[in-house]
């Protein structure tokens, strides 16, 4: 673009352009900067704090990312001898532990979970085959992933001494792979054996 | 054919924008700066965010980038067509779709995004976030931050954005760039949670289902609507303010409805899939189509007024100029007809006719309608066509 002088102000730059590339700068640095510190400045009740330890029931336990939110409505604790489940969520993403007594083994459970799955989540189809995982505490487990319609979940599940877990977690497309190293780090936690924790 | 004034010619040509080469490097332009400063940002984001994940799976990386060019390539072709006429500056295009790809994906949404699902989460509840969040924050970040690169290239390359169809086609290429980096982001995610030995297939899942079944170039369509919007308040100053940014709100709000219905539960949920695939299909690319061709029609009528002059210097025949300025449908039948009335050479040499024209009125446009040496070029190419 030709600028005539008489166009430039005391920096050469055509004066045209000066407002509306202004205009621009700032809404990059509201997408970018202050819509993000906002975000981190509203920390309603129901957030976790850092150290938090959720008893699911039935002796089991995880210990959840910091800053994530405690959803009431999916979350039923269950105690030393009932079974609960307990929900939390962030960005979209609803990660929920469940323990449950079960009898069987690990391959017949991880084919119940799914079949659980598949009735909530329209179309669902796996985009990963089952594989193996382990919590810290060295339970081993199964992982998959899967799609459904609009929606993106990862499913692991655990058995030890007649006890199953189930950790899903699902959100919008994009949002589970988005914290998937959040969820990867909270499946690791769960503790069989434990409770009396907080609720 | 009626008469063409000079002010119709003057004004067809300045609606080309083809009498200005478009330069990138404007130091006098503050755009130009922001625009230097902004698209690094933009690239380390992506580079910290995608690193571990590009080592992970080398492989799955090159197959996700050959994946997502060669879906680009369709727009390539489309903005390079002949029907178009006067393609618009393919460094102006390139800008646009950088901007999409680099600064409105990973310096303004990815960012913007994820705060306001996580405010809906806070301030509404956790379910209201999963289900309504991505319907409530994609239409306003993204389509807000494309519209920045639509203004980008109104700030840097004004003069080739001349009426409402530059601004579709300009906006429609910032919105594949968008479209494109952020599938890529979506593919190579999947890769990593998909572990080895299934990354590959995550791969071309992530493909087909997002390039495809997910709808065909989505961000182009709400982008190209912005951008018309941009270009009609940018360009038609003959028009009172209020109309201009009535009929700009009317556009945007237009891109953001279709963005909002697209990744509201209605299409993109688990209820109503069929409704979702109608929308997919059929709706939101006869929308495009229509938007299209409007725009297309208005580009043909400049074409008429640029060569009604060479009807009487005898380059050119009344019918020439009235088979350029048809519909492509009404154009192939008259070309079939002049198969049936003088053979299949006589329709060959028409075709080569037309499209050495459409050559002629670029030229005409660039020279301001002066006998350019481009123009002389352009006139005896088509006299050597019988």
């Amino acid at each position: 673009m030709r600028v005539a002088a008489a166009d430039r102000n005391v920096f050469g730059l055509d004066r045209r352009s000066v407002w509306p590339a202004v205009l621009v700068a700032v809404v990059v640095v509201l997408f970018g900067a202050v819509l993000p510190a906002v975000n981190h400045a509203v920390s309603p009740e129901e957030t976790i704090e850092p150290g938090t330890v959720f008893d699911v029931g039935l002796g089991v336990s995880f210990t959840p990312v910091a800053g994530w939110l405690l959803n009431t409505d999916a979350t039923t604790p269950g105690d030393v001898g009932l079974p609960g489940i307990i929900g939390i969520s962030e960005t979209g993403v609803l990660f929920s532990v469940a323990a449950e007594p079960f009898d069987g083994d690990l391959d017949e459970f991880m084919g119940i979970a799914t079949d659980r799955r598949s009735d909530a989540v329209d179309k669902l189809h796996l985009t990963s085959p089952q594989q193996s995982t382990a919590t810290s505490q060295g339970v081993t487990g199964l992982t998959e992933t899967y799609n459904g319609i609009g929606v993106q979940g990862s499913l692991s599940v655990f058995v030890l001494d007649g006890v199953a877990v189930t950790v899903d977690a699902d959100g919008p497309e994009g949002s589970v792979s988005r914290h998937a190293v959040e969820i990867d780090a909270m499946t690791q936690t769960i503790l069989f054996g434990e409770s009396g924790l907080d609720q | 054919m009626n008469t063409v004034t000079e002010t119709d010619f003057a004004t067809a040509v300045e609606r080309s924008g083809r009498s200005y080469a478009f330069r990138f490097v404007q130091p006098h332009n503050l755009a130009f700066w922001l625009y230097i400063v902004l698209l690094p940002i933009g690239i380390i984001y992506m580079l910290n965010l995608l690193n571990g994940s590009i080592r992970a799976f080398p492989t799955a990386f090159v197959l996700n980038a050959v994946l997502w060019i060669l879906y680009s390539i369709p727009w390539v072709l489309f903005l390079r067509h002949e029907e178009m006429y006067d393609p618009e500056p393919a460094k102006l295009a390139l800008v646009g779709f950088v901007w999409g790809g680099f600064i409105a994906t990973w310096v303004m949404a990815i960012e913007a995004n994820n705060a306001i699902i996580s405010l809906v989460g806070k301030l509404g509840s956790p379910e209201l976030a999963r289900d309504w969040g991505p319907s409530i924050a994609a239409p306003f970040v993204e389509e807000t931050a494309k519209a920045m690169g639509v203004v980008m290239l109104v700030l840097l390359g004004r003069r080739h954005v001349r009426n409402v169809f530059d601004g579709a086609v300009l906006g429609a290429f910032v919105g594949l760039g968008f479209q494109v980096l952020e599938d890529f982001l979506y593919s190579i995610n999947a890769a990593t949670a998909a572990g080895p030995g299934n990354e590959m297939q995550a791969v071309l899942g992530q493909f087909f289902g997002r390039g495809f079944m997910g709808g065909l170039w989505s961000h182009a369509l709400y982008s190209g609507i912005v951008g018309a919007g941009i270009a009609y308040f940018v360009t038609r100053t003959d028009r009172s303010p209020g109309q201009r940014t009535g009929s700009l709100m009317l556009f945007a709000g237009s891109a953001w409805l279709l963005h909002f219905v697209w990744d509201s539960p209605f299409v993109n949920g688990t209820s109503i899939a069929a409704l979702g695939m109608i929308a997919r299909f059929v709706i939101y690319p006869l929308i495009f189509i229509l938007a299209i061709r409007w725009a297309s029609h208005q580009r043909r009528e400049e074409l008429g007024v640029l060569l009604t002059g060479e009807v009487a210097l005898g380059t050119l025949t009344e019918e020439d100029v009235e088979l350029l300025v048809m519909s492509r449908h009404e154009r192939r039948k008259g070309l079939r007809h002049i198969k049936h009335e003088d053979g299949g050479a006589a329709r060959l040499d028409e075709r080569h006719r037309l499209r050495a024209a459409r050559d002629l009125a670029t030229a005409l446009a660039k020279s301001h309608g002066a006998d350019s040496d481009d123009v002389e070029q352009a006139r005896a190419a088509i006299g050597t066509i019988a």
